[in-house]
């Protein structure tokens, strides 16, 4: 095994540009940056500084250009399908958007996550109940988008990326359309996951409330690593 | 197996979700397919009413001038071959039948209409018909017919049973139910006698000889032996060859049957295209969503299974209804014209498979909007 292996995520020299030839525009820049397992880590940085790049790098949405990427032991310079869907299904991704189907409840939104997991299918039914049920959603598993606010839809999205037990939760500012209480409650559940399940938690956040759950903080400025400081208890 | 089962359940939420879309899907496809079931109602209707007469003769074999081509066609030929056809081995009996066209007063709006006058000799076996069969002596009486209950109604009723045709009286004493075809609405049965009279045709050339073979005779051998005996201006078939080729000439030979057809492919690519247009929007307006199953480790084949199965559950919706529609609309068609319209088993089956590869191709079209779908794009 590589040292890589014992880390969650290792990234090192990653570049990455939009577009090609003359249009091209880089937009981040050689960025070294790695996480234990277990850590809980939080990215800030201006807006267009390249978190949401960074992040979908991370989650095996785009492919590498230049460095190196390892995450949970994949090499994700060369991860091909079907190597690349059975990745994907051991992350957790919190998107800006919920993108939730309209057709569907919250409680079968989170069971298109759940359904990826032949292994824990005989207690995902519960499982998923009781996630909803810590989110505040107890009442309403059976709503569909339109019937719930932005927050409750917000809220079963974190669900449907939680629900399988993720070893790496991506989260790109999920706490921005929660009001205070909800954003403890998100906070504490992925702490939670972070410190007693040994889930590597990856979180973008303009949010300043939720610092202090935090291990790391890691700030994006202009696609460089500005600042990257770890947080004692 | 249960993951192909759930994604099922999911291709169904996603299609019953939006009732309004829905149902001006299902309507869309519904229309195609009655399209298509009513032209292929209308082939029937046109190659069973080509052949009804031709099916109803007491016959294992026909001789007919070798230029009748198709059955309906009139080529006469000279009663000599009946009896030439008569003294070959393996023959029973043979019975001739005399056609020809005439006018038929209509005698409520005095209009003319063209009918089919068919003789025949009451005394031998001529027809399958239980009707005729059962009347045929009311025949004998010259001046006399049966009247065939499934004409159209431009014949027009008669007050007192006396019909006009070609400018004699005939007394209709009976009917029997045979319709209408190409050539006329309807026709009239009468006995040789009543046919010379009336048509003033001669009696020596006849239009078809009806020949019965002796139980144990063999068709084939006979066939041959038919062949090698008559001269060359007629030929002999079997009844089921007669009729293959009849079906044959109308179905490539003319140019309503081929019309026909266009019109079935026309309603497939109508089809196409409604299905195509609610498969490529429902695509379309979730294309973020199936990008996060994407981003979830859900796999091209999934997303592409879901929207086939939205697909041929969308032809299945529409079929349904499809298949209502048509019969009844064939039934009163049939009922209105005297055209045996309708359609079979066989036919309902074609049409579902043509439903489904219509639905099936469309969701081919649709997808190819997701084969590459990027779940990047989402943020
Ligand atoms: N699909 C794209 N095509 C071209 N440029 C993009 C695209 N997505 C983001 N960018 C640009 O890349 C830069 C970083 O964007 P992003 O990673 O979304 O920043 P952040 O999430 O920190 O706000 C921005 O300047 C943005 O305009
Ligand atoms: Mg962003």
């Amino acid at each position: 095994m590589t040292s890589a292996a014992n880390k969650a995520i290792e990234i090192a020299g990653l570049d990455y540009s939009f577009g090609t030839g003359e249009t091209a525009k880089q937009v981040l820049f050689e960025i070294d940056l790695s996480l234990e397992p277990g850590e809980f880590a939080i990215m800030t940085g201006p807006s267009g500084s390249g978190k949401t790049t960074l992040l979908s790098l991370v989650g095996a949405l785009r492919r590498p250009q230049g460095g190196q990427l390892n995450v949970l032991g994949h090499d994700l310079n060369t991860l091909e399908s079907p190597g690349l869907e059975s990745y994907r299904q051991q992350l957790g991704f919190i998107f800006q958007l919920h993108n939730l189907f309209p057709a569907l409840t919250a409680f079968q939104s989170v069971q298109m996550a759940g359904d990826l997991h032949p292994e824990a299918a005989d207690q995902m039914d519960d499982r998923i109940r009781a996630l909803l049920t810590q989110l505040g959603l107890g009442e309403r598993l059976d709503y569909r988008p339109h019937q719930l606010s932005g927050g409750q839809r917000q809220r079963v999205a974190i669900a449907r990326a939680l629900v399988h037990r993720p070893a790496l939760v991506l989260a790109d500012e999920p706490t921005a359309a929660l009001d205070g209480e909800n954003t403890e409650i998100v906070l504490g559940l992925l702490a939670e996951l972070a410190h007693e399940r040994g889930t590597t938690v990856l979180m973008v956040t303009q949010d300043a409330r939720v610092f202090e759950s935090a291990d790391r903080l890691i700030n994006l400025v202009d696609g460089q690593l500005d600042s990257d400081v770890r947080l004692s208890e | 197996m249960l993951k192909l089962m759930r994604a099922v359940v999911f291709s169904f939420r996603l299609l019953m979700h939006e009732r309004g879309r829905l149902i001006a899907s299902v309507g869309g496809v519904t229309f195609a397919l009655l399209l298509m079931l009513l032209q292929i109602g209308f082939r029937n209707a046109l190659l069973d009413s080509a052949i009804q007469l031709l099916r109803e003769v007491d016959a294992d074999i026909l001789v007919i001038n070798k230029e009748k081509d198709p059955f309906l066609a009139r080529n006469r030929m000279h009663k000599e071959r009946l009896y030439q056809a008569l003294s070959v081995e393996g023959v029973e009996s043979a019975s001739p039948l005399w056609i020809a066209l005439e006018q038929w007063k209509n005698l409520e709006e005095e209009t003319l209409h063209p009918i089919r006058v068919i003789g025949f000799n009451p005394r031998e076996p001529t027809f399958l018909i239980d009707e005729v069969n059962e009347n045929v002596d009311k025949l004998n009486r010259i001046g006399t017919a049966f009247l065939d209950s499934h004409a159209r109604d431009s014949y027009g009723k008669l007050p007192d049973g006396i019909a006009q045709v070609s400018l004699r009286e005939i007394e209709i004493v009976g009917s029997f139910p045979l319709g209408t075809d190409f050539e006329v609405d309807g026709s009239l049965l009468v006995s040789d006698e009543t046919f010379f009279e009336l048509t003033r045709q001669s009696p020596d050339w006849i239009e078809i000889a009806l020949l019965r073979l002796k139980p144990g005779a063999e068709m084939n051998r006979v066939l041959e032996n038919l062949a090698l005996t008559l001269p060359g201006d007629v030929r002999a078939f079997s009844k089921a060859q007669l009729i293959d080729r009849d079906l044959d000439y109308w179905r490539t030979g003319t140019p309503i049957s081929v019309i026909l057809l266009v019109g079935v492919a026309l309603g497939f690519a109508v089809g196409v295209v409604i299905c195509y247009q609610i498969l490529y929007t429902e695509v379309l307006d979730h294309l973020a969503e199936f990008a996060t199953l994407k981003a979830m480790g859900y796999g091209d084949s999934y997303i592409q299974f879901v929207v086939m199965v939205e697909s041929v559950l969308l032809s299945a919706l529409g079929f349904v209804p499809s298949l209502v529609l048509g019969s009844f609309m064939l039934a009163v068609l049939g009922w209105s014209s005297g055209l045996p319209a309708g359609i079979s088993l066989g036919d309902a089956l074609n049409v579902g498979l043509l439903a489904v590869s219509m639905c099936t191709l469309a969701g081919t079209l649709a997808l190819r909007k997701v084969r590459n779908l990027e779940p990047a794009e989402l943020f």
